[in-house]
């Protein structure tokens, strides 16, 4: 049988909120018995979308990741409720029963995603719910991916084995994957939130004025062995992405064929800008 | 909508509006990041949650002008506001005669760590 996926392209989503907001307008104060009990007014974020900053200034980025329920093929959560207060449908989706997941707390707690959240008021365990209640009424996509403006959020139901070609040919990633759960939430581009850069700028001195110097060679190195080569742009600058934090020692080597070269050591922590380096 | 995380941040919960800040000038001030902060100059002071981020060069401060909320925790006017309403900062000077719109998109202000307590709304 066809299952629900999401699909988030990391370096299309620009924190406009609506996927928040449309599902704050579904769930605050609408009971869908069955689906959800009411969302509170405060305090959840059954989408939640979190920020990460790279670099320094000139260089930096932003990169926002929405987070929600992951909808896991392994769900610890539907492992952990009893008297399946929790679990998942045939199409994908994973359900707490609102009626039967009263009181237990532990449904919370067993999610490593920090996806569900505890309804205070109602004492019930709540989380997004792939709209599944309007799926059921004919809906052709849950709400998050029908109000995305940039086409960062897409839904697509599939058999398991397309859904495993579209993984490989997009190049598709889930997070936290050595969690074993199996999301059925997916990422493009996740490299923007989860992975380092070395980025720097290269410039001339000439007779006192500095000039940015485009086409310089340069290449990144980790224990003598090549990792990755890059020509400066119009600006000067150089970034090579896709790193691992805290990847530890890399030698960035800058040649031009009549400026001459320079290497610079990096110890890599977090992203880093390097400032502008001088060739003769 | 107060709960955007761009949009404002609950603090002891009172909801309030964000300035951001960059990290050398957060340091300067021992300002974290969702401190509460007075942004203040001559013309008033607005409560505010502090956003420290590197998007934000040494020096300046950035908060958006629509909080469309007046809050002030004493007497109107006389008081500091906890609203976010910004444009009490900023000049009342208009564009030219007979329009509305402002014509500072800028002022200058100082930040500090707000220590007092306010209380929840």
């Amino acid at each position: 049988m066809k299952k629900w996926n999401l699909i988030i392209d990391v370096a299309k989503c620009t924190n406009c909120n609506n996927c928040f907001l449309a599902n704050r307008d579904e769930h605050v104060d609408n009971d869908f018995p069955g689906y959800a009990a009411p969302q509170p007014r405060q305090g959840h974020r059954w989408i939640d979308i979190l920020r990460r900053e790279r670099g320094r200034a000139p260089m930096i980025d932003m990169a926002y990741l929405p987070t929600m329920c992951n909808q896991c093929d392994q769900a610890p959560c539907v492992k952990a409720s009893r008297d399946g207060a929790v679990y998942q449908r045939p199409d994908g989706i994973v359900i707490i029963d609102p009626r039967l997941a009263q009181g237990k707390k532990e449904i919370v707690s067993s999610c490593p995603y920090h996806a569900i959240w505890w309804n205070e008021e109602r004492s019930v365990a709540q989380k997004w719910i792939f709209d599944a209640h309007l799926l059921d009424q004919g809906w052709k996509e849950p709400r998050c991916a029908q109000v995305c403006p940039t086409g960062a959020m897409r839904s697509l139901k599939a058999e398991d084995v397309e859904m495993e070609q579209v993984v490989q040919s997009e190049a598709l990633e889930v997070l936290h994957p050595e969690f074993g759960t199996k999301p059925r939430v997916y990422y493009k581009n996740l490299y923007r939130f989860m992975k380092c850069f070395v980025g720097g700028s290269v410039a001339v001195d000439r007779n006192g004025t500095v000039d940015c110097l485009e086409g310089a060679d340069v290449t990144l190195a980790r224990g003598g062995a090549k990792v990755a080569q890059q020509r400066t742009d119009a600006y000067g600058d150089f970034k090579f992405d896709r790193l691992d934090q805290g990847s530890g020692a890399y030698a960035v080597e800058i040649t031009h064929p009549s400026h001459g070269k320079k290497t610079i050591e990096v110890q890599l922590g977090e992203s880093q800008y390097l400032g502008t380096t001088y060739l003769k | 909508m107060d709960d955007v995380k761009d949009h404002r941040i609950c603090i002891d919960g009172y909801y309030y509006w964000i300035v951001r800040i960059s990290p050398d000038d957060a340091r300067a001030r021992g300002i974290g990041r969702h401190d509460l902060v007075k942004v203040y100059n001559d013309r008033g002071a607005v409560l505010c949650a502090a956003d420290v981020t590197v998007a934000m060069a040494a020096g300046v401060a950035h908060s958006c002008e629509s909080s469309a909320s007046y809050d002030p925790v004493g007497e109107p006017g006389k008081s500091i506001d906890r609203g976010g309403c910004m444009n009490l900062l900023t000049p009342s000077r208009r564009q030219s005669t007979k329009t509305e719109s402002s014509a500072a998109m800028s002022c200058l202000v100082q930040i500090e760590k707000w220590k007092e307590t306010v209380g929840a709304a």
